[in-house]
Parts: structure tokens; C-alpha cells; sequence
């Protein structure tokens, strides 16, 4: 079925073309916003708004949607609009800085887990949205015109935008509290 | 280390790619000039050793990112059809995933209440202070009539109990006393009358096909003045005949007008003193005779 077929059948509230819909992208949705905000309470919930969304807006759009693309622009608007709130209550001191989800360090060996701590470090250092652009990359595998199609911007512009985001990348890696082992 | 054969002269003289494009390339993303870069990378020793950094940057974060899988509990589709049925029936899984979420919801929920009552009040200020700044009541309006300032109840009601009089600026020569004769059978709007002030009220009604008869009673005016009934219509006006008031201060004048077109306004205006001595408004429309009246 093409991605014209499954909306037309979304459009018209097909029960069905949801389950598939759900099935299909649930766990890398919800995936990529547990990598970006760090929480995985927070990802479900909000994976669970992000598909709610589809079904209330899906009807607005039109027949030729990027359909992946969309869903992973609505959960990437929500996952940064949670950390720029999160930052906030951060910076005017509601809320802790919190230590480092747990639930991400699940590799059998030390040094790979004590990696995983650092990268998500290192990408919680920069801006939410950099942070995204490296997550779709180099988490879920999107292609840079993918990446454009999710921001509504040109395969150039994610192009330089990648680059400067590694640039950020390498300037912050291993250089937060948490840092790497020498020897 | 950089190649030195004729090529790599070229490629050194042509500048370096820039690091958006270096780092395309190492991610096999698609590019015009795929070959032109991979050429440079092997004869440049800087573009070289960045794009190695490259790899190992992006090997890091691959690893880092890709490796990390979870199994997260299903977002419950019922959820989707009950919105369709304005219902919420929840699942067992919905129910622990409401549960797994109580510290990030209830947040949300309390933010969104807090705006809500936030805005009534501020819908019920608004309405308060426009009231007072208009100075609006609905039941009572306040009138300047003849200088004395008196309460006046609103046309809409179509009340004829005269209210209590508020303050007088003025002072008004005393009048007499006298009760009044007969008792209004027809709703109409006044001005404001006490004991001692003029009033006027339709006292009855006959109608004709289209046009209509009225009679008029005034009470409260000094005995012996000549009164004029003005009607006043909303382009222009018309007098009657003046009419002299009895020694009980009273006086009666009828007069016959067009169902269609009926005053707005009707004054009695003590043509001795001349003085405007009352005001009758909310003249009733239409052809319907008031009772009590024979034709």
C-alpha cells in the first residue's frame, strides 16, 4: 500500500490504517523521544500525544503527505517544546538538574554503557533541536533529505546543520561532569 | 600524508570541501561531486584526518544511539476510537500507562485548570468594571427631568408603579395633593411621578380599523393652566388642542393616530407656567384596544 493509500484511509478514520499505523511506528517514536529527552515515562506519554495528534490534524492534511516524516516532525515538536520547558524550570531552579537515564544503560560491557552516558551527556549539553538533528542521523537511520522532510527544511540546510551539530558534538564530548576514564 | 602526482596538484590548488560536504560523504549521503571528494580526501592530509575524526565521531554516536532498543508498552489504539464516541473507555494497558505518566500529567492538568479559572475572573472583572465605568444597572436608569433628578424604571419593563424620587436639585413649587381619579389600564412608561409631581398616563383605548384612539389623563398639574399634548413621532410632531386642568389638577385629552405610525414621545406641556410638565413613553403599538375602554 502507498503512503498516498494509508492516508486517504487515515483521512476517513480508518480503524485499521491506525492499528497499522501504531504498529509500525510506535517503538522507534518512541525510541527516538526517550533518546531525545532522556525519560522514558516522558517518551510514552509523549509518543501517546504525538499519535493523538495524528488523529485529531490528520485530516487537514493532504493526500500527498510524507507521512513518516510528519508523525516524526510532531514527535520531535514535542519532545523539544518538553526540554525547552524543562530547561526553564531548570534555569529558575523548579527542578533539578537530573542525573542520567539509567534505563539507556542496558550494553553488557562497562566501557560501552560508560559511552552511551557520555553521548547522552554530551547531547543534552547542546540545543534540543542539534541534539534531534544527530538523534534522527544517527539513532533512527534517517536520510538527510528524511531529516529535511521532519523540519520542513532543504537536504542542504540538514546538511550543515548535521555537520555543526557534530562540531558541537565534539567540542562537548567527555567534557561534562560525567567524564571518560584515561587508561 | 599527500599524494603527489599531477591530480592531487589540481586538487590542492581547487581548495578543500567544506565540512558539511566531507562529512556527507563519509555518511554516504547523496552528492554531485562524490568522486571530486573522495579524490581530494586521498591526496589531502588535512581533509584526511578530519574526515577519519568523522568516522569516529559517527561510529561513537551510532553506537551509542543505534544499540540502544527498548520495548515500550503499546500506546493503546482504543483510545482513538473512543475519541470518536467522546469516550474513554480505558484498557487495562491505558490504565498502567495513566499510572506510569502521574508525575508528568497531573502537572499539565493543574496548568490547564489554573488558566481556566484565571479566566473567568477575568471575564467577571471585565464585567464588573465595564458596569461600573457605564454606569449601568439593568433595573433602574436615571433621568434629569425639569431639573429634578428621579429614578426611572426602565422602558422595558413597561412598569407604571412610580419609583421613589432620589434627590431633588431644584426647588419645584408644591403642588397638590389630589389622588388620582381613575386607574391606568394601559402599561406605559411614565415619568417619574410622586404625589406632587404632573404625570400622565394612557387611561384608555378604542380601536378602528387602522387607526386608534386614545385618551390621555393628567394628574398632579396646577388647577386652571392650559395644557398642550404634544406626540411627538420620530420625523416630526403634532399639538393638540390645549386643554384646561380641573381644580383637582387633572385633565383629560383624546386623539386618534394611525396604528402604523405611532408616537415615540408624548409630552404635556403647562402652556401658563411653560414648563414641560409630563412625559409619556412607551406609547403601546399596534391596534389592540386596551381594556376598560369601550369603543
Amino acid at each position: 500500500m502507498t503512503d498516498v493509500q494509508v492516508v486517504d484511509r487515515l483521512q476517513a478514520r480508518d480503524a485499521q490504517a491506525f492499528c497499522s499505523l501504531i504498529e509500525r511506528l510506535q517503538q522507534p517514536v518512541t525510541g527516538y523521544l526517550h533518546r531525545l529527552v532522556g525519560d522514558r515515562e516522558v517518551a510514552l506519554d509523549l509518543a501517546q500525544d504525538t499519535f493523538l495528534q495524528v488523529y485529531k490534524e490528520i485530516g487537514k492534511t493532504s493526500a500527498e503527505l510524507a507521512l513518516d516524516a510528519w508523525v516524526y516532525r510532531i514527535a520531535t515538536n514535542y519532545g523539544l517544546r518538553y526540554l525547552k520547558r524543562k530547561r526553564l524550570r531548570q534555569f529558575v531552579g523548579l527542578e533539578e538538574r537530573e542525573s542520567f537515564d539509567t534505563s539507556l544503560m542496558v550494553a553488557r560491557l562497562e566501557e560501552q554503557a560508560e559511552t552511551r552516558i557520555l553521548v547522552q551527556q554530551a547531547l543534552s549539553m547542546m540545543k534540543p533541536k542539534d541534539a534531534a538533528f544527530l538523534q534522527l542521523h544517527y539513532g533512527d537511520g534517517f536520510t538527510y533529505e528524511e531529516i529535511g522532510q521532519v523540519f520542513g527544511i532543504g537536504a542542504e540546510a540538514v546538511r550543515k546543520r548535521v555537520a555543526r551539530s557534530v562540531e558541537k558534538f565534539r567540542a562537548t564530548y567527555g567534557k561534562g561532569p560525567i567524564r571518560k576514564h584515561q587508561g | 600524508m599527500t599524494r603527489d602526482d599531477g591530480s592531487a596538484a589540481k586538487l590542492r590548488q581547487s581548495g578543500h570541501p567544506d565540512k558539511s560536504i566531507l562529512l556527507a560523504y563519509i555518511r554516504r549521503q547523496p552528492l554531485e561531486d562524490r568522486l571530486y571528494i573522495q579524490q581530494h580526501i586521498e591526496h589531502c592530509e588535512r581533509c584526511s584526518q578530519l574526515s577519519d575524526e568523522y568516522k569516529r565521531i559517527s561510529s561513537t554516536l551510532e553506537a551509542a544511539l543505534m544499540q540502544v532498543r527498548h520495548f515500550y508498552p503499546h500506546v493503546t489504539s482504543q483510545v482513538f476510537y473512543n475519541r470518536e464516541e467522546h469516550s474513554y473507555e480505558s484498557g487495562k494497558l491505558r490504565a498502567a500507562h495513566r499510572q506510569s505518566l502521574r508525575d508528568y500529567r497531573p502537572k499539565r492538568r493543574m496548568a490547564r485548570l489554573g488558566v481556566a479559572i484565571s479566566l473567568v475572573l477575568a471575564m467577571l472583572l471585565t464585567t464588573v468594571a465595564y458596569a461600573i465605568s457605564t454606569n449601568h444597572t439593568p433595573l433602574i436608569s436615571y433621568t434629569f427631568h425639569q431639573g429634578i433628578v428621579t429614578t426611572q424604571p426602565s422602558p422595558d419593563l413597561g412598569n407604571l408603579v412610580p419609583p421613589p424620587q432620589v434627590t431633588s436639585k431644584h426647588k419645584h413649587p408644591p403642588k397638590h395633593v389630589v389622588a388620582p381619579i381613575r386607574t391606568p389600564s394601559v402599561t406605559a412608561a411614565t415619568t417619574p411621578s410622586s404625589t406632587s409631581q404632573p404625570s400622565m398616563v394612557i387611561c384608555g383605548s378604542s380601536a378602528a380599523g387602522t387607526s386608534m384612539y386614545l385618551m390621555l389623563c393628567g394628574d398632579h398639574f396646577t388647577p386652571g393652566d392650559k395644557v398642550t399634548v404634544v406626540l411627538e413621532y420620530l420625523k416630526n410632531s403634532k399639538s393638540l388642542a390645549p386643554v384646561t386642568v380641573n381644580a383637582n389638577g387633572q385633565f383629560e385629552d383624546g386623539f386618534t393616530i394611525d396604528c402604523a405610525n405611532v408616537p415615540i414621545v408624548i409630552y404635556a406641556n403647562d402652556q401658563t407656567h411653560s414648563t414641560e410638565s409630563a412625559t409619556l413613553m412607551n406609547i403601546p403599538r399596534g391596534c389592540t384596544p386596551t381594556p376598560g375602554m369601550s369603543s
